[in-house]
């Protein structure tokens, strides 16, 4: 890898570990859901700096041509973030159900209770 | 004597909420009901309102499993002894409440089916679906020896101990079959009586040939997915 693209490869991960924390700062990205794209920034990282490393490995694990190991690798990644993401949304999914379950429950309660009250008042005049 | 609550989920059910309703008044005068409005966007809620009916409004519509989930945990809230789940659509009829209820007491059954395919009268549903339900019923079977015929079938009714059970955790996806899998692992006793079923009287089912088939698949690999966790579940427990 020659000199030019790995300055301008780093570049791309400064900007994208800055986007990262710019977004944690304004509240829009949880913290702990900040250390999966962490994670994968650090990779990248390491694969810029060391990239021959990254062939060793793609050669280790059978495939030949180095272009679509990494490939491979980085759409494998990205699975396991995307399936991290689904569990994520599947615990709000249940989070929101409980809620919407208890809001209507207390709303039917309330409204059984207003009309006890109006009776009892209607009795009581 | 048991307290008895019929669950009635319904959405966007304007058409047929209110002689659901009035059937179940005229043949089960003995039980308390709970309409549990799934977010209608029709005029649903107004006339349960106007009809001074017993009802629950969700806020964001949560779909069947969430609807009916909410009932079992009124039904908890409340101590209730029997609940049964019966569909707003006029689809099932409540003159078998009363023989769901005996079943309950008289066989010691956990969870009672109605079903439509023990002597075959009364709407049957298309031969897709009816395929369909045989094949859930079939994977079912082989799954954890559910010997249940109509599978898919909305109207049950479940014990105290059941009550709980659903309050707490009740199959959300595909919640009739789910459910039904779910209660044969933890070694409840199912008991299926024969119902006649009504067609629907006003609007159509949304559910056509290609959705039949696309629900069947999902439901049967929801199914596997279900029996995988319980094992590990188990194994882990």
């Amino acid at each position: 890898m020659n000199i030019r693209l790995k300055f301008f490869l780093l570049l791309a991960i400064v900007i994208y570990f800055y986007s990262i924390i710019f977004l944690v700062k304004k509240q829009k990205l949880q913290l702990r859901y900040s250390l999966i794209w962490g994670i994968a920034g650090i990779v990248m990282f390491f694969i810029t700096l060391f990239p021959d490393w990254m062939v060793g490995i793609i050669q280790k694990i059978g495939i030949i041509d180095t272009n679509i190991g990494l490939l491979a690798i980085v759409i494998f990644l990205l699975m396991l973030i995307l399936m991290s993401l689904s569990s994520v949304v599947s615990k709000l999914d249940a989070q929101n159900k409980k809620l919407i379950q208890k809001v209507a429950l207390i709303e039917y309660r309330l409204r059984y209770l207003e009309k006890t009250n109006l009776n009892k008042g209607e009795k009581n005049v | 004597m048991e307290k008895v609550l019929v669950i009635i989920p319904a959405y966007n059910e304007q058409d047929n909420i209110l002689e659901t309703l009035t059937a179940l008044e005229k043949s089960c005068s003995n039980v308390d009901y709970v309409v549990i409005n799934d977010a209608s966007t029709d005029k649903t809620e107004n006339l349960l309102k106007e009809h001074n009916a017993n009802y629950i409004s969700l806020p964001i519509n949560l779909g069947i499993g969430g609807g009916v989930q909410t009932g079992y945990q009124y039904a908890l809230e409340n101590d209730y002894d029997i609940a049964i789940q019966m569909d707003g659509d006029g689809q099932h009829l409540p003159e078998y409440i009363n023989e769901m209820i005996c079943a309950i007491n008289e066989v010691k059954a956990d969870i009672v089916i109605g079903s439509r395919f023990i002597n075959r009268e009364g709407f049957q549903s298309s031969a897709s679906r009816r395929i369909g339900i045989r094949m859930l019923s079939l994977i079912a079977n082989m799954l954890c020896g559910c010997k249940v015929k109509d599978v898919t079938s909305g109207y049950r009714a479940v014990n105290r101990k059941y009550i709980k059970f659903f309050s707490e955790e009740y199959a959300q996806d595909y919640p009739e079959p789910e459910a039904l899998v779910q209660s044969t692992l933890l070694g409840a006793k199912i008991v299926e009586i024969p119902v006649i079923m009504k067609e629907r009287t006003y609007g159509k089912s949304s559910i056509t040939f290609f959705k039949s088939v696309y629900y069947m698949i999902k439901v049967s690999l929801a199914l596997m997915l279900q029996k995988i966790s319980w094992n590990t579940r188990g194994k882990k427990g």
